[in-house]
């Protein structure tokens, strides 16, 4: 009996009992109380007030306590800081790029009897590997087989199959295209340029039907001369010139000045004066 | 009176800079309640009966933003600030290298109550988690409890309890 009448035992002992009560009665509900609501939102609107406050020193506290992982932060921040500036880089080279398109397509325009129209490189052709590729516009763009395709570095190749929003663009190298070309020196004119590819699988021309006695020599440039194509359009450059004793003929392998594995917008020439059935330059 | 003021305001305020400031002041996510470390101090120093008052005001306070069971930390805190105060009846309160130690000890018992009351009613919590809330609240009580014995020994803190 004398543990019941120490008060605080007692006390104790009643309280705990109610408040075991009171927890297994309130974890079973979904909602606070009205009094808890009530406090609890006296409680928060002040404690808005101190966390705000605090957020600034805490800023610079969380500052110094993680000042590793910042200073890790900012070095990867830094990296990444240059790649982005080798993109933007990257980008005006583009945009001079297409300033230089743009400007050598006005150029190219004697008497403006030609349109250019801009096109993106979408895609390479299906069938062979790298004499073709697709371009991302077409006929809705006036686009029509055969016509001439350029860069600003020279003559690419032509159209030889069009899409209403697509075409596909079949490359110099493509056994099929054969252009007419001169040396831009001495104005020959009787010369075709083919695809060649060397034993190293350089993407190379072969200028064919030269006279024998034609005046070619290492470093010309090789121009179109206009049957097929515009006139004077760049192509190549000559890197070896030899004789064909059985067709009584000069040949010349050329560099193409246009990287046909590396393009990423060209300019399709489009006629003025357009006849529906045929192409004329 | 004046002690009751005081009492209400430094409970209430203590209250609302866990909430908000303590949290970022974390070492590793864990953080200590200054509250439970004040009552704890405040019993070791004051008799049982005051210990079991400010045990139940900071109870129902935490409670208030508490996981839904209502009333566990008022058991737990009542049950600690009283044992609290038990101790502190054997010891010279002056010193302060057995009240922090017990400090140490109570914070991680309230740690270990709290999980195996939320333990029965279903909540799981992480144990070892009140490990490092005790060791964070020990550092802290080496600091503040010098302090918190004065505040108890100025004269209108001595009065008793008139509510």
């Amino acid at each position: 009996m004398k543990f019941i009448k120490n008060k605080l035992a007692v006390t104790i002992i009643v309280l705990s009992v109610s408040f075991l009560f009171l927890i297994g009665f309130s974890v079973k509900r979904q909602n606070a109380t009205f009094l808890e609501s009530g406090v609890g939102g006296v409680f928060t609107s002040v404690q808005g007030v101190v966390y705000k406050s605090t957020n600034g020193v805490a800023d610079w506290f969380s500052f110094v306590t993680h000042f590793s992982q910042i200073k890790h932060e900012n070095e990867s921040l830094k990296a990444e800081n240059i790649s982005m500036k080798n993109k933007v880089a990257e980008y005006d080279a583009l945009n001079n790029k297409l300033t230089r398109v743009s400007a050598m397509a006005k150029l190219l325009a004697p008497g403006a009897a030609y349109d250019y129209k801009n096109c993106n490189v979408t895609g390479k052709g299906s069938s062979d590997a790298e004499d073709s590729f697709l371009i991302d516009k077409g006929s809705n763009d006036g686009i029509k087989i055969d016509f001439a395709v350029i860069t600003e570095q020279g003559l690419v190749g032509k159209v030889i199959s069009v899409g209403k929003t697509s075409s596909v663009v079949g490359t110099l190298n493509n056994a099929n295209i054969e252009v007419g070309a001169m040396d831009e020196k001495s104005r020959d004119n009787s010369g075709i340029v083919a695809g060649y590819e060397d034993d190293n699988n350089n993407k190379l021309g072969l200028l064919s039907n030269l006279p024998q006695n034609a005046d070619i020599k290492k470093g010309d440039r090789i121009i179109t001369f206009g049957t097929l194509y515009p006139k004077d359009i760049p192509i190549g450059e000559v890197i070896s010139v030899g004789k064909d004793p059985t067709t009584v003929s000069t040949t010349a392998i050329i560099k193409p000045y246009v990287d046909f594995t590396k393009l990423e917008e060209v300019s399709v020439v489009i006629p003025k004066n357009i006849d529906l059935n045929e192409i004329k330059y | 009176m004046k002690k009751v003021v005081i009492l209400t305001i430094l409970i209430f305020a203590l209250e609302v800079l866990d909430n908000s400031m303590v949290p970022f002041f974390s070492v590793y996510g864990y953080y200590p309640s200054l509250l439970f470390l004040f009552v704890i101090s405040y019993s070791i120093i004051n008799d049982r009966w005051s210990a079991l008052k400010v045990g139940l005001i900071s109870g129902a306070l935490q409670d208030l933003f508490f996981i839904n069971g209502f009333g566990v930390n008022m058991l737990v805190n009542m049950l600690l600030c009283v044992l609290a105060g038990e101790i502190g009846r054997n010891l010279f309160k002056e010193k302060k290298l057995i009240p922090i130690l017990t400090i140490l000890g109570l914070t991680f018992l309230k740690g270990i109550l709290v999980y195996i009351i939320l333990y029965f009613i279903g909540i799981k919590v992480m144990l070892y988690s009140s490990v490092f809330v005790a060791i964070y609240s020990f550092v802290l009580a080496i600091f503040v409890y010098k302090p918190i014995y004065k505040l108890c020994q100025k004269p209108y803190m001595i009065k008793k309890w008139k509510f």
